[in-house]
């Protein structure tokens, strides 16, 4: 009889596990639905009267404001926004757009709103860093919005970072496609839960893999098992290998769920803007919206793996259950305590190389792809978001080889 | 076959829990009696692979069990004092589970399965969940998980706790059946579980073997020390302090017939009596008395 066959059948037996897996995917399907709930829009119909808008008929109503931009933004679009911004202001005599009334603004504003934001990145002073109000940029030069935008990156990394990350920098900002690509009613707060459904799926994976071979010292099963053919090296092999196919099997469903309704809901178009568009205009990943949610998805399945082959490593070395436990919820949270707590280089150095990195919320790939944070050493450096990547795709070997030989060799003094 | 267990030592840090053991073991029921603590577990796990001893060797037909490993496992049954299971498995999925991981074909598993819940009366049990059964029932399905590969080698662990009477007696007959060529070792400290079926008994104390032989052979050091007499009743606490009683009975006449342990008779009225092997135990671990059956 196939021992992987038997170690699947007693994961997929323990009742608790079923329901925790269960459990996954219902909350990744109400994750998926909670960024529409926050929509909201406004404007007066032809009867003179407010209508409100909220969750997806709000979505569906920006989505018919925002066609204009819709496709490939050029230079005149940018042109147009900063024109459209400064002349709905000088009309109601205001310096900010949250003054305007909110149909005013939703009629108005929300049709440009998505490229306002990058312009103030690039017409920042070069030297501070400060940022004009849309109101103080000329619009007959906003034309030149992607020729501004890559001294703006110069001038930015300049300011922030060390001269081998500079240069990354700049190489990798020279990948990113122009002109820019928008969808209407493309929404950043999607991908942040998207991360939310990777931390929880994240944290209940480690739930159920964290008592793997712990249980087994605790409750003594261990003596016997090891006393069988293969119930040393074969056996530690396949638990942990069940481990992390039941775990990856769980982050691609839930994910996979998440994405299909997320996407449904904002309408599949998103997926198609560029991410400068999303976060930030001199963003260094050359992606759009799918490719985030992909490459996402990616870094979060390489560091839930790592995750579970470091509880599975723990659980190989302590005798019971919620030491266990407890060090595998350690460790998911492990990347915010560490962002908390330790700042600067060395902070972000230890946030990369915690298996539970590129699922921790603040210090999520996403936050990483979306920032600005290179680790340097000496003349190297490396940008936050493959270093996660990398540290990642080591742990999961090394963490589970160490489980394996930890389980095998345990009790052998 | 033969298991040699030569010059083994276990230390838990200051305390020497099996001293220097040296056993020859050969195909029968062997009996590994001793106090609580007397080191049979900690033997009986390093004979079992699951402890590497501090000194000594373990060795399977005169090759290391550390360099057997896969090879010994594969014809060795144990069964541990005190075993886990998963609770959400009922006797057949467990049975199935230590099939798998014994490396018993699908259908080598079912019939020995089958011939197993047979044999301990557990095919009403069957579909039960271990964690929802008695302990004599656990403990039934733990030993039919030591026998499922036909082992060479069995060793158990006080095998018989948690069993009734009648079980016990039906294990012991299911032992010595299957030990014909085959090495089973049983460590227990309750004598009547080894006293009939095996062939040779080693006795622990403080981690040393202090005897070892047949039943007839160890009852001999026991002859001319074990003695019965009358007394009366109303002097038994004054006796109690004075001799190490194995055994009372109330008799007629408010008179007590005791049977105790000594190097001489302590009454006037003393006969000396034939010694049992419980009667070594009590003689060897005087202070055990109250865990001796």
């Amino acid at each position: 009889m196939s021992v992987l066959k038997l170690e699947y059948k007693r994961i997929l037996k323990t009742r608790s596990t079923v329901i925790i897996f269960a459990a996954a995917l219902l909350i990744s399907a109400l994750l998926a639905y909670l960024p529409t709930t926050f929509a909201y829009s406004a404007y007066i119909n032809e009867a003179g009267e407010m209508v409100e808008l909220r969750g997806l008929k709000s979505i569906r109503y920006e989505q018919t404001l925002q066609q204009g931009i819709s496709a490939r933004v050029d230079g005149e679009d940018f042109r147009y926004a900063v024109e459209t911004y400064q002349a709905c202001l000088n009309e109601y005599g205001l310096e900010n757009s949250y003054e305007l009334p909110g149909e005013v603004y939703t009629q108005r504003i929300t049709p440009v709103a998505p490229l306002l934001s990058g312009l103030k990145e690039v017409f920042a002073d070069p030297t501070t860093g400060i940022q004009p109000t849309v109101m103080q940029i000329d619009p007959s030069l906003a034309e030149n919005f992607y020729e501004l935008s890559k001294s703006a990156l110069f001038s930015q990394a300049q300011r922030s970072l060390p001269e081998a990350a500079l240069k990354q920098a700049v190489r990798l900002y020279d990948k990113v496609a122009v002109p820019f690509v928008f969808s209407p009613a493309s929404n950043p707060n999607a991908m942040d839960y998207q991360v939310l459904c990777a931390f929880i799926v994240m944290l209940l994976c480690s739930v159920v893999v964290s008592p793997i071979y712990s249980s087994n010292y605790q409750t003594g099963a261990d003596d016997i098992l090891r006393c069988t053919k293969h119930g040393r090296v074969r056996l530690a092999l396949c638990s942990a290998f069940v481990a992390l196919s039941l775990s990856a099997a769980v982050f691609i469903a839930c994910t996979g769920v998440y994405i299909l309704l997320s996407n449904s809901f904002f309408g599949w178009e998103c997926v198609k803007t560029s991410i400068q568009l999303m976060y930030s205009a001199l963003n260094l990943a050359a992606l759009d919206m799918g490719g985030l949610q992909l490459t996402v998805f990616l870094g979060c399945l390489l560091s839930v793996l790592a995750t579970v082959s470091f509880s599975l490593f723990i659980s190989s070395k302590v005798k019971n259950n919620v030491t266990s436990l407890c060090a595998s919820i350690f460790t998911c949270l492990a990347p915010v305590l560490i962002y908390l707590a330790v700042p600067g280089s060395f902070g972000l150095l230890l946030r990369c190389l915690v298996p539970s990195a590129g699922s921790c919320l603040q210090s999520s790939i996403l936050y990483a792809l979306t920032d600005f944070e290179f680790l340097t050493f000496g003349n190297l450096s490396l940008w936050s978001p493959f270093a996660m990547m990398i540290f990642g795709a080591i742990s999961v070997p090394l963490f589970s080889g160490l489980a394996v030989w930890g389980y095998a060799g345990h009790g052998s003094k | 076959m033969e298991l040699t267990i030569d010059s083994v030592t276990k230390r838990f840090k200051e305390k020497v829990a099996v001293k220097e053991v040296s056993l020859e073991i050969t195909p029968g029921v062997w009996g590994l009696l001793g106090a609580n603590g007397a080191g049979k577990t900690t033997l009986m796990r390093m004979a079992a692979g699951i402890m590497k001893p501090d000194g000594g060797q373990i060795r399977c037909e005169g090759i290391p069990i550390n360099v057997l490993k896969e090879k010994y496992r594969e014809i060795f049954g144990y069964l541990p004092q005190e075993f886990g299971f998963y609770p959400e498995f009922t006797a057949i999925d467990y049975l199935e589970y230590m099939a798998g991981l014994k490396g018993l074909t699908r259908r080598a598993a079912k019939v020995k399965i089958e011939e197993l819940l047979e044999r301990f009366s557990l095919t009403q049990a069957a579909k039960m969940k271990i964690s929802k059964m008695s302990g004599g029932t656990k403990r039934r399905v733990g030993i039919a998980q030591a026998l499922l590969n036909d082992p060479k080698i069995l060793i158990m662990d006080e095998p018989t706790g948690g069993l009734d009477p009648g079980e016990r007696v039906r294990f012991r007959n299911l032992l010595s059946e299957a030990s014909r060529d085959r090495i089973v070792l049983i460590s227990t400290h309750i004598v009547s579980d080894v006293e009939y079926i095996a062939s040779r008994i080693a006795v622990m104390k403080q981690g040393s073997l202090i005897a070892l032989g047949s039943t007839p052979e160890l009852v001999q050091m026991a002859r001319g020390k074990v003695y019965t007499c009358l007394v009366p009743q109303d002097k038994l606490a004054e006796y109690e302090r004075k001799l190490n009683i194995v055994n009372l009975r109330n008799e007629q006449e408010g008179k007590v017939s005791l049977r105790y342990l000594s190097q001489s008779p302590l009454t006037e009225d003393s006969q000396a009596d034939e010694p049992r092997l419980e009667d070594l135990y009590l003689y060897l671990f005087p202070n055990e008395t109250k865990e001796a059956e």
